[in-house]
């Protein structure tokens, strides 16, 4: 069984094989440093990963890696518009997106955050004037259908296209702070569904306009938007449901029209309560499934949401396991997981979110090796 | 006029009417001291309950500590010295690396509802900062946030620089952010651990014995 297959079963529920694995992607890889600490710690030679995400500073890994740890997916990004390129001003580490949101690292930190935002009045007025870059931009599709027809071709992987932005809620608060918006929810809640209905419209532009070029080619769409803190919503799950539930929707059902691949959401945090709206909202597969937040118990998740939803993440908790505790720790860690979320498909492994820089090279090989040797089917552990 | 206005503004996030009702309160001879302790501080109390139970979220909880700084504002230049009692003094920040603020803001803004005196370093503060400040404030407490795995051991850091600084016995360390827990917590030898705004208060008191 190859990968692609292997995936394509969990993804339909199936049991395959073995459990596939997720190494190397937009939210399943590693950070440069971490990288780099992997290879010398394996006695690999040096190599130099091409940066996969600036934000994150996460690295697309050395094939060697992605092949000892047993990746069994491929992804690629559409290409930013054609009037934008990453300059990062070496002063201040800072660059600008293709929207006008600034990004700075503090000295001394390991990636970017936001730092500053172009949507200063939080005025309909001002959302009117300001200009989004064109989701039509020839440049973005320029080579992606030979790309992702080469992926399905020439790999036997599964191929996954990742998003051009964060998803809609996650891209207003881009647009306007996190803090305005959230202020906004409260104040003027017209405002924030205005800037959710052009962050909206300019997804479906893109997807309609990216599809049309690699749809055919391409398993999993990847979409992207934090719904929960650590300890449940960010904001009211009335307002989740009346203005971005239904714009997730909007964008899942494009993208199901345009292609057979499936859906993947990537949201952070404690999301349980969200689960059975965004099963509603289109959504195939959940992603990263973060076990140290309120209420994401992997048993009870798996009993009450497997049959509509595929897990795929869920590898070690990210904050306590992987960075503080030894290697076997890490195992049975897995093991617990692979216990929960494996029986009966449905399970795509994958660390919980990007590895840090400061987790031990241990620990992520030993993350991997019981993935591999405690996800063969039929799940004994 | 009926001052449990004040109180229900503050907790539904009204900015210029608490404003507004302050100014009238104040005109009418009420003593600002007793509109901080009987309305502004029990409000705030009431607004971190809310959240402790999920009726509120971080944007009611943001609206409503603003409101209450609203009233603050108009308020304290008016108390007198040792007029009003102060529940301790604070000093907060962001550890180095980490420019996330959201949830130290709203920690900062709760100790402020609770009548505490709040020096807030910002983001990105660095162990020596933290130490000068507490040197020079000689704060009750000591808040650090941090929303990063890799930020964290900055914790221990800054703890073990009040230890060489001969301040760790002078300061309760309060600790928080997403990433963190109790075990964490003990771990960098932090005083306390709250998991969210609300109850970082109630911790805060309780290591202070003012429960």
């Amino acid at each position: 069984m190859n990968s692609r297959e292997r995936v394509l079963l969990a993804l339909a529920h199936k049991e395959p094989d073995r459990v596939p694995i997720d190494f190397g992607g937009l939210v399943t890889s590693l950070h440069h440093e971490a990288h780099r600490r992997l290879l010398e710690y394996l006695g690999m030679p040096p190599y130099r990963a091409p940066i996969l995400d600036m934000f994150q500073q996460i690295v697309d890994p050395a094939p060697a890696l992605k092949e000892m740890f047993h990746a069994d997916v491929f992804g690629f990004f559409a290409n930013p518009g054609s009037g934008w390129k990453l300059e990062v001003d070496p002063v201040t580490d800072t660059y600008v997106d293709e929207w006008g949101v600034l990004y700075q690292r503090p000295a001394g930190g390991y990636w970017y955050d936001l730092a500053d935002h172009p949507l200063k009045e939080g005025t309909i007025e001002e959302l009117e004037r300001f200009q989004f870059p064109n989701p039509r931009d020839p440049n973005r599709i320029r080579g992606l259908a030979d790309k992702a027809k080469d992926l399905l071709e020439n790999t036997d992987k599964a191929v996954m296209i990742y998003p051009p932005t964060a998803g809609v809620f996650e891209h207003s608060y881009w647009l306007r702070g996190i803090e305005p918006l959230l202020t906004d929810m409260v104040y003027n809640k017209k405002y924030v569904e205005a800037l959710a209905e052009r962050v909206m419209e300019w997804q479906l532009e893109f997807w309609d306009f990216v599809l049309d070029e690699v749809g055919p080619y391409i398993h999993i769409v990847q979409l992207g938007d934090d719904l929960g803190g650590q300890h449940g919503p960010i904001f009211s799950p009335d307002l989740y449901r009346e203005i971005y539930k239904p714009r997730h929707r909007r964008i899942t059902d494009l993208i199901h029209r345009k292609t057979e691949a499936k859906v993947f959401l990537h949201t952070c945090g404690s999301i349980y309560w969200a689960l059975p709206d965004i099963i509603e909202s289109g959504v195939e597969i959940i992603n990263p499934i973060q076990v140290s937040a309120k209420d994401m118990e992997t048993d009870r998740l798996k009993r009450e949401f497997g049959r509509d939803l595929v897990f795929w993440g869920g590898g070690a908790d990210a904050t306590e396991v992987m960075t503080f505790a030894m290697s076997e720790g890490v195992k049975e860690e897995v093991k617990k997981r692979i216990h929960d979320l494996a029986p009966g498909g449905g399970f795509v492994f994958a660390s919980i979110h990007n590895i840090q820089a400061e987790v031990p090279p241990e620990n992520i090989v030993a993350l991997y090796e019981a993935a591999s040797e405690y996800g063969q089917y039929p799940i004994r552990v | 006029m009926d001052l449990k206005q004040i109180h229900e503004r503050v907790i539904a996030g009204d900015a210029p009417g608490v404003k507004e009702l302050v100014e009238q309160a104040v005109a009418e001879g009420v003593p600002p001291a007793e509109i901080i302790s009987g309305y502004l501080i029990p409000a705030m109390t009431e607004v971190g309950a809310r959240f402790e139970r999920q009726e509120f979220y971080v944007p009611e909880m943001l609206i409503a500590a603003r409101a209450m700084q609203t009233g603050l504002g108009v308020l304290k230049p008016l108390v007198m010295e040792g007029e009003l009692e102060t529940a301790g003094r604070m000093v907060i920040g962001t550890v180095r690396g980490d420019l996330h603020d959201i949830g130290k803001n709203l920690v900062s803004m709760m100790f402020e509802g609770a009548g505490f005196e709040v020096t807030d370093l910002g983001v990105d503060v660095g162990p020596e900062r933290f130490v000068s400040t507490v040197g020079q404030e000689n704060p009750d407490i000591l808040g650090m946030s941090a929303l990063l795995t890799t930020t964290m051991p900055a914790m221990r850091n800054t703890i073990e620089a009040l230890v060489e600084a001969g301040l760790r016995d002078k300061v309760k360390v309060l600790v928080g952010g997403a990433p963190l827990t109790q075990a964490y917590a003990d771990q960098v030898g932090a005083d306390g651990y709250a998991p969210d705004a609300g109850s970082a208060v109630r911790k805060a008191k309780e290591l202070l014995g003012i429960v």
